[in-house]
């Protein structure tokens, strides 16, 4: 059985079998855990969005993303999933429609970002801080559940290729030689 | 400690020298004013705002240590008042922190309007930069510029070079010559600090190969790599844990040769400053002892 939410991050878990997970931004909710499956904030409009999707993708239960609090300034992490959702990427990664700072997707395959935005719905809250408010949107989800999206799918990280060099014959940096007295140089210089 | 065979370019702030070999002159260390949370109210609270900036000053003729101010912005309604607020209460240039493209846009039509790009760092030009705010830089171009080595596709130390060298796969161009092509004078350039897990050494190790492959003032906000690091949220004897990591994760790419510091939050300048004396006294001494080099006049290394 693969691994639910295994992503480490910032939230909180209940009710697996719930179609719901909550993105509270920059504010911090708590929800019943008999009717949220997942919840936390979102800081950042690409490390922090990358964890949300390959911890849903965990969990095929999850429909809805409510996205709800007060935005993260600056970075735009609500507005920006949203536009992920709706838009998807461009080639080099970059949300499509996204107003936040640097708002791209490159440690998750284009295969998992596709699947997350047929698995979810988004719910937009936006700025909404009332907790009534938030919650009735949970139970209209519910109400909407259209059932598991099938098999968990596991979003791996995409690692650089880069070879462990135990014995290197340089230190710091490929590119830098240092000197026995201490000069810093280019490799290729004499 | 090190040396560079690469010739190391100075900037000259208004009488703060920054770049060069390392030890010669004083790290340059930045104090951020309005974060996010820092101030109830900031509109409200520029008195508040203005003694922080006071007290940094009082610091920096107390230490030797240069500093600057570094101002957040984070939306077009606040531009005008932070703006004036900064002309009122600081003295010479001043860094603005703009996260979002169009805000950097209007504020840099701003201060056209107002005859202040002369005065400002534009902080910073990175990945998000749009082909407006590429077109406005041209036409309004600041005194000087934090050019941002974060390449989330490739975010060893070749990608951060690669994006500010000709862009890497994300970008048709590097930041530098697009910072160069607009004519911005004064260039700095940020190793661009990641959370532990997405290879933050590498914020370290890009130190080193920056001033050599660019020969330019080089740094990086290693308070960032503190900030999103959970496990403090959970320690249990919080005290002033991040007030004195933060001032300590500094040390260390100072030890590789940066020339300045973001140290976060402002507030921090009574224990940043000093901390970052000592250091400079260690790295001075060492420049001097070993390579003869001539350490700058205003310095801790003297002074102090």
């Amino acid at each position: 059985m693969s691994e639910l939410y295994p992503w480490p991050g910032n939230y909180e878990t209940g009710d697996p079998e719930s179609p719901v997970a909550v993105i509270t931004l920059s504010d911090d909710f708590d929800f019943d855990r008999e009717k949220v499956a997942i919840w936390g904030p979102m800081k950042t409009e690409n490390l922090g969005i990358e964890k949300v999707i390959a911890n849903v993708l965990s969990n095929p239960n999850i429909r809805f993303i409510i996205v709800c609090g007060e935005e993260i300034r600056g970075h735009r992490s609500g507005q920006t999933i949203m536009a992920l959702i709706e838009n998807g990427l461009e080639e080099n990664g970059k949300i499509k429609g996204s107003e936040g700072a640097v708002p791209y997707i490159e440690n998750i395959s284009l295969e998992a970002v596709e699947r997350f935005r047929e698995q979810v719905e988004f719910v937009d809250l936006l700025g909404v801080t009332s907790e009534e408010e938030i919650e009735k949107a949970v139970e209209r989800c519910i109400e909407k559940d259209p059932g598991s999206f099938g098999e968990p799918y596991t979003a791996l990280k995409i690692e650089m290729k880069e070879e462990t060099v135990l014995e290197a014959d340089f230190a710091l940096h490929s590119s830098l030689k240092i000197s026995p007295w201490g000069k810093i140089s280019s490799m290729e210089e004499k | 400690m090190f040396s560079y065979t690469q010739e190391q370019n100075t900037f000259d702030l208004e009488g703060i020298k920054v770049g060069g070999q390392p030890g010669v002159y004083p790290t340059l260390m930045v104090g951020t004013i309005f974060y996010e949370e820092q101030f109830e109210n900031p509109k409200k609270q520029q008195e508040r705002a203005a003694e922080l900036i006071y007290t940094q000053n009082k610091l920096s003729q107390r230490t030797s240590i240069p500093s600057l101010v570094d101002i957040f912005v984070y939306e077009k309604e606040e531009i005008e008042w932070k703006v004036d607020f900064a002309l009122e209460h600081i003295d010479g240039v001043f860094s603005l922190d703009m996260p979002e493209s169009e805000v950097r846009i209007e504020v840099l039509n701003h201060l056209e309007e107002i005859g202040a790009l002369e005065k400002v760092i534009h902080n910073s030009l990175n990945l998000g930069v749009t082909e407006r705010e590429i077109e406005t830089l041209e036409e309004n171009t600041p005194k000087g510029a934090i050019i941002l080595g974060y390449n989330p596709q490739k975010n060893n130390t070749q990608g951060r070079v690669d994006i500010i060298k000709d862009g890497g796969a994300l970008m048709d161009k590097g930041l530098l010559p697009l910072a160069e092509e607009a004519g911005i004078e004064y260039l700095f350039l940020d190793t661009a600090a990641t959370p532990f897990g997405e290879k933050a050494c590498e914020s370290l190790r890009a130190v080193p190969v920056f001033k050599n492959e660019f020969g330019l003032p080089t740094g990086c906000s290693l308070h960032n790599t503190v900030e999103s690091w959970k496990w403090l949220d959970e320690y249990e004897s919080k005290g002033n844990i991040f007030e004195t990591l933060d001032a300590s994760i500094d040390n260390l790419p100072v030890l590789l040769g940066a020339d300045f510091i973001y140290y976060g939050p402002i507030e921090n300048a009574s224990l940043a400053l000093p901390n970052m004396a000592m250091v400079d006294k260690l790295m001075a001494e060492g420049a001097e002892d070993y390579f003869g080099a001539e350490i700058s006049e205003e310095h801790p290394h003297r002074s102090l």
